[in-house]
């Protein structure tokens, strides 16, 4: 479980993120919302140990992870799915989700590559494929998918919504929905598209400026003026 | 005609493996080694003092390969991981620097005077036919396939050759998801370093073994390399062995170009074909 | 006032230098070889240092102009003046026809491309039997102004340290004038300087042509002053030794590529002839060292040290 206390970090001398608290506890999804330069990439980032925190501790079932590399991280179960898909472009599927699973073994690995396939049956079609032939939709599925080549416990998934379709979304939501229900992984979700998002997660944080400023379920949320006039666009829910 | 694109693939193949060595080192960790040459000059010149010492020519094969693929693990590790905030062109400046203390070294310990380095298979030519080879070349084509084998067989059946061609792709998303950078630069670099010091022991024999013997096949590997598009080790090897071809036969039919075609056609290349003939995406010429 | 007063002893010091050293003119020689290595640096760092475009065949614009003012002085007769501004002309006509390839090419590609050049310029003076093919070029005549031939070392140091002064002074001032401007905009951000309105194309290729006929200068005075040319002086082994001093002394310094010019010159001297390529493992080493930790090189060591002086000195006061 993860929780993240008094986190502050940011790029060379510009503090990004300021005090950043935020608890897991028993939620299967949980969301941070923010608009666009909130710092919400950035909370990921530190969480996968690619941006190191100037002050604070990230504890992982009760271990602090915030000074470890990403490989260690990554072999701990927190699993990061990078904004923007970033798949191999010139490495087939297979190889792809392989690397998903990079430090672990090549039998565990077989196994898993059969269990992620059936989830995502578009990528077993396309397995031979390069990367880079495939659609943005595929795209996101194959970043997924191969995130979770490596069993991942916590899920970090950055803003997995963007630039597609609306029934692309809705379809990757429901994934990441039954991941969450049927195959017991923990997601954090970081997402621009705060309807779709909240409708499938527990909990939701809103982040403004590098700053917490409001969080609770997400039914709670969705009931919030403040939330539905910035996030859901004031309409009814 | 036969015989002579033959001797050109048994050229062509030594420049391949020196840029292959050139492609992989700056594909994955984005240093443009001008050291790939003088690197292969001094392996050739550590085999030489083997050789020296009693031991059989054909094998200081093994001893170039690993003590090019330590230095190369040495020079990754002790430097060029150190210096990975320099710019890219600092890190050029870097293995130019090398080249400086590998010249420095060998000439204080050897000097600048021609040495007669053995073939590593002695014998007369081979004539199959009509068609007659150096055992040297043979060795070298040998050599070069067997390599190549080998080399497309990590790249795309090992986890870590795998996982070096993702770098290539797209190091941060290799980074997320805590694939081991550092360890995997290390290993290209250490392949690379080993494939330097075989390109040197194939063509010291042909050359004479002094400090600058390699300067001419690292610039035709360049060549090799920019024709095969920079950033594919295939097109880095079909490069290769075009180029030695091609020099050949101009060599025969138009000698007096000889010495600038592959000079002339790298900067063609350059400005005609940015993606030489094999890239595959955008070299990015920056 | 105080601030006049530094360079002015310096420049005695400089015209003392041989009294200093008047019973041995091998030194002397040692010296005006840094001069003439100076001159050529000075153009690389304009290029390189200034204007930020790299070039890995420097030296081929040496040999041009070496080979251009011995040939017009060997056989048509043609006064040192001319013949040593012609090779420089020449020089920087090969520059602006290199210059080209840098339109299209950055970094890693350009230095490939002007390696490549520089490497083709010597293979073509190899054929050129006019030139002596690969035989070199023998009794290139030295340089002579009026009937005085500069033929002893000490004539030599008066003169190239003449050219040498003048070349800074020169490029001092076009680094204050508005390409000296150009030349940084377009070095420190390419996009930037277009926004300025500065026509890129235009000041990439004067970059590279001031710094080849500066280059060709010095080979001119390379060649008079040691009375023969080969090919191979101007391979690809010189132009990474004028990077090398460049960067050593300090890239974009005024005076850094004097300094890198002068230890380049004079610290393998140091070694004696047996260690003497020791010298080269230690430049890669400084080499290295500087692109690690000196960004503007040794220069910026000796202006750190300078600060520190003085601010030991302004706490005593």
């Amino acid at each position: 479980m993860l929780k993240i206390i008094d986190l502050t970090t940011g790029y060379g001398p510009v503090e990004v993120l300021h005090d950043v608290n935020l608890d897991f506890k028993d939620s299967r999804i949980v969301t941070v919302l923010g608009a666009n330069g909130a710092g919400k990439s950035t909370l990921i980032k530190t969480i996968s140990g690619i941006l190191k925190p100037w002050k604070g501790s990230i504890l992982f079932d009760g271990k602090d992870i915030s000074r470890m590399s990403t490989s260690q991280i990554a072999k701990m179960g927190i699993v990061h799915v990078p904004e923007g898909r970033h798949i191999f472009p010139n490495l087939t599927v297979r190889e792809n989700l392989l690397l998903g699973g990079y430090f672990r073994s090549d039998k565990g690995n077989k196994e898993t590559l059969d269990q992620v396939l059936k989830l995502f049956p578009a990528l077993k079609e396309r397995i031979n494929q390069k990367g880079g032939n495939l659609s943005g939709g595929e795209q996101q599925m194959l970043a997924i998918a191969r995130g979770l080549m490596a069993k991942p416990r916590l899920l970090l998934l950055d803003e997995p919504s963007l630039g597609l379709a609306p029934i692309l979304v809705s379809e990757i939501f429901q994934t990441v929905k039954s991941l969450a229900q049927q195959e017991g992984v923990q997601v954090l979700l970081v997402e621009q598209n705060a309807r779709k998002a909240l409708d499938i997660s527990d909990t939701g944080y809103v982040m403004v400026l590098g700053r917490i400023v409001l969080s609770g379920t997400s039914d709670e949320l969705k009931e919030n003026p403040e939330v539905r006039k910035l996030y859901l666009g004031g309409q009814n829910v | 005609m036969f015989n002579l694109v033959l001797r050109g693939l048994a050229t062509g193949s030594i420049y391949s493996l020196t840029a292959v060595g050139i492609v992989l080192i700056l594909s994955t960790t984005n240093v443009m080694n001008f050291a790939q040459g003088d690197t292969g000059m001094f392996l050739t010149y550590i085999a030489f003092f083997f050789i020296l010492r009693g031991i059989a020519p054909s094998l200081t094969l093994p001893i170039v390969i690993v003590a090019g693929a330590v230095l190369g693990y040495l020079v990754y590790k002790g430097l060029i991981s150190k210096a990975k905030k320099s710019s890219h062109l600092g890190m050029m400046i870097i293995t130019l620097g090398l080249t400086m203390i590998f010249e420095g070294i060998v000439a204080t310990f050897f000097g600048n005077i021609p040495l007669l380095f053995p073939p590593l298979i002695p014998g007369d030519p081979v004539h199959f036919g009509s068609v007659i080879l150096d055992r040297q070349d043979i060795l070298c084509l040998v050599t070069a396939l067997v390599v190549f084998g080998i080399l497309s067989f990590i790249l795309y059946r090992t986890k870590i050759g795998i996982a070096a061609r993702s770098i290539a792709d797209d190091e941060y998303a290799s980074r997320v998801l805590g694939i081991p950078i550092n360890r995997i630069h290390s290993f290209i670099w250490a392949i690379s370093f080993g494939l330097a010091g075989l390109a040197g022991i194939m063509t010291a024999p042909r050359l004479s073994l002094q400090p600058l013997f390699m300067v001419v096949v690292q610039l035709k590997a360049f060549t090799a390399a920019v024709l095969g598009g920079m950033n594919s080790v295939t097109g880095a090897i079909w490069g290769g062995l075009i180029l030695g071809v091609m020099e050949n036969l101009v060599a025969y039919y138009v000698p007096a170009i000889k010495e600038s075609f592959s000079l002339l056609l790298i900067v063609a290349i350059l400005l005609f074909l940015p993606n030489g003939l094999f890239g595959s995406r955008e070299a990015g010429r920056s | 006032m105080k601030k006049k007063i530094l360079p002015f002893l310096l420049l005695i010091l400089a015209l003392l230098i041989p009294l200093v050293f008047n019973a041995r003119p091998s030194i002397v020689a040692y010296i005006n070889l840094a001069i003439i290595y100076a001159v050529s640096a000075v153009g690389l760092n304009l290029l390189l240092g200034v204007a930020g475009q790299i070039s890995l065949g420097h030296a081929a614009f040496m040999g041009i102009g070496g080979y251009t003012s011995a040939i017009l002085m060997i056989r048509y007769g043609i006064p040192s003046i001319v013949s040593v501004l012609a090779g420089g002309l020449l020089a920087g006509l090969f520059g602006l026809i290199i210059g080209f390839p840098a339109l299209r090419l950055k970094g890693f590609y350009l230095a490939i491309a002007t390696m490549a050049l520089g490497t083709a310029v010597t293979d073509v003076i190899k054929r050129m039997e006019i030139l002596g093919a690969d035989r070199g070029l023998t009794n290139v005549p030295p340089v002579t102004i009026f009937g005085y031939q500069f033929s002893s070392e000490f004539a030599k140091y008066y003169l190239y340290l003449a050219i040498l002064l003048l070349t800074i002074f020169l490029v001092n001032n076009l680094l204050k004038s508005k390409t000296g401007m150009a030349f940084r905009a377009m070095r420190d951000s390419e996009v930037a300087a277009k926004v300025f309105g500065i026509n890129i194309s235009y000041y990439k290729v004067l970059a590279f042509v001031i710094s080849s006929f500066l280059a060709g200068v010095a080979g001119a005075m390379y060649g008079h002053s040691l009375s023969y040319l080969h090919p191979d002086m101007f391979g690809f082994g010189l132009s990474i030794e004028f990077l090398a001093i460049t960067i050593i002394g300090g890239i974009g310094t005024l005076w850094g590529p004097v300094l890198g010019s002068a230890l380049w010159v004079i610290v393998p001297r140091l070694f004696g002839t047996k260690l003497e390529a020791m010298a080269g493992v230690l430049f890669g080493v400084v080499l290295i060292l500087v692109v690690l930790f000196l960004p503007r090189g040794l220069s910026e060591l000796i202006m750190r040290i300078n600060k520190l002086f003085k601010k030991e000195e302004g706490e005593r006061s």
